[in-house]
């Protein structure tokens, strides 16, 4: 794995300790981005499909660390999620999702994170075979472990939603949200046929925002899980 | 191994029901539901052990295709399986309510279909 093509996410509220942790990484050749709160780095795990993993903050106002990891749970991000704190404090709250791995502040992190994000990376469900957005593993044991079939079903996915976002805001301008909610629900029910780890959500989201009136911000994430699935099979 | 008849208007999803089935050695037929007709021509062609529906269909519904098979006697140990990208409530109760034996949400995906669907034909 080349780091160097590897976006990875902090989130802290200090400024400073984020840049700090954004440096360690860009020093191992990662491309970092920061957001300085929960409900930031939520919108833009969403809407930009390149980000691979997060590493957080646990103790930030409002959303903290664990109410993040969370959230991105419910929203179906399954991308590693490490957390850094001044103790082990993970063992208090009981009952909500963990993170992949937790690191504490102290002087060895420009040694340890590094190499552990390299590794949760490699063992990321969802991307074994380099198919970000999509379970792999999973598509594969549906289908007895027969590449072949499952490459096929990829390509005719593919083909049958590669004009997609285009047609969907023809319909959508068309004033015809009848239609556009057809084909984005019956979208959404193959990727989640197939195994598709972001866009039924995606999908999901932008559903429930048009029949509200709205969805920029669902519009793009929308479309950047279907290109990064779409991206990831036009390779294979 | 079981027969299968997979009812989708989607050639993809009928792809993505089908590929699990087959790769699990079951006979897997696909019919397009173009008509309520077509559809019952296939049944009694195939003589399937386990129907793979959709419920939204523009030109058979899955609720209509549900009765005509629990109407006709030919067809009573026939299991129906229901796959669905709509989950709500009352719609699963009254699939149920027409002896269903199942009733899944395509969101589940390949895996969920294939263990429900040999759940329901005994391979299991």
């Amino acid at each position: 794995m080349e780091d160097s093509s590897v976006t990875v996410l902090v989130v802290d509220d200090h400024r400073l300790t984020a840049e700090m942790t954004g440096m360690v990484l860009e020093a191992s050749g990662f491309q970092v981005l920061i957001e300085e709160d929960g409900p930031s780095a939520l919108a833009r795990v969403a809407g930009d499909a390149a980000i691979r993993a997060v590493i957080s903050d646990l103790n930030m106002p409002g959303m903290d660390g664990l109410a993040l990891l969370a959230a991105l749970r419910r929203q179906g991000a399954t991308l590693p999620f490490v957390l850094l704190t001044g103790q082990d404090e993970t063992g208090l709250r009981p009952g909500r999702p963990g993170p992949d791995a937790l690191i504490t502040k102290d002087g060895a992190v420009e040694e340890t994170l590094p190499p552990l994000l390299r590794r949760l990376l490699q063992e990321a469900p969802g991307d074994p075979g380099g198919l970000p957005g999509l379970d792999l593993a999973t598509a594969l044991r549906a289908l007895n472990q027969d590449r072949d079939i499952l490459k096929v079903l990829l390509q005719a996915f593919r083909e049958e939603y590669l004009d997609t976002p285009a047609e969907l805001l023809a319909l959508r301008d068309a004033g015809d949200s009848g239609q556009c909610l057809a084909r984005l629900h019956t979208l959404k029910g193959a990727a989640g046929m197939l195994g598709a780890t972001r866009l039924p959500q995606a999908a999901a989201d932008l559903e429930r925002a048009i029949q509200a009136g709205a969805g920029g911000p669902q519009w793009e994430a929308f479309t950047a899980s279907l290109r990064e699935l779409l991206d990831g099979i036009k390779e294979i | 191994m079981a027969k299968v008849l997979v009812v989708d208007d989607s050639k993809l999803f009928r792809m993505l029901a089908s590929a699990p089935l087959t790769g699990a050695g079951h006979t897997v037929r696909q019919v397009d539901p173009v008509s309520l007709f077509e559809v019952l021509k296939v049944l009694y062609e195939f003589n399937p052990d386990l129907v793979v529906t959709d419920y939204w269909m523009p030109n058979c519904n899955g609720e209509t295709l549900v009765r005509a098979i629990r109407e006709d006697p030919n067809f009573h140990n026939v299991k129906i399986l229901v796959c669905s990208s709509h989950g709500e409530e009352a719609l699963v109760e009254r699939m149920g309510n027409l002896l269903v034996n199942g009733y899944i949400l395509k969101g589940g995906g390949m895996v969920n279909l294939l263990a429900r669907a040999e759940h329901l034909v005994g391979q299991a």
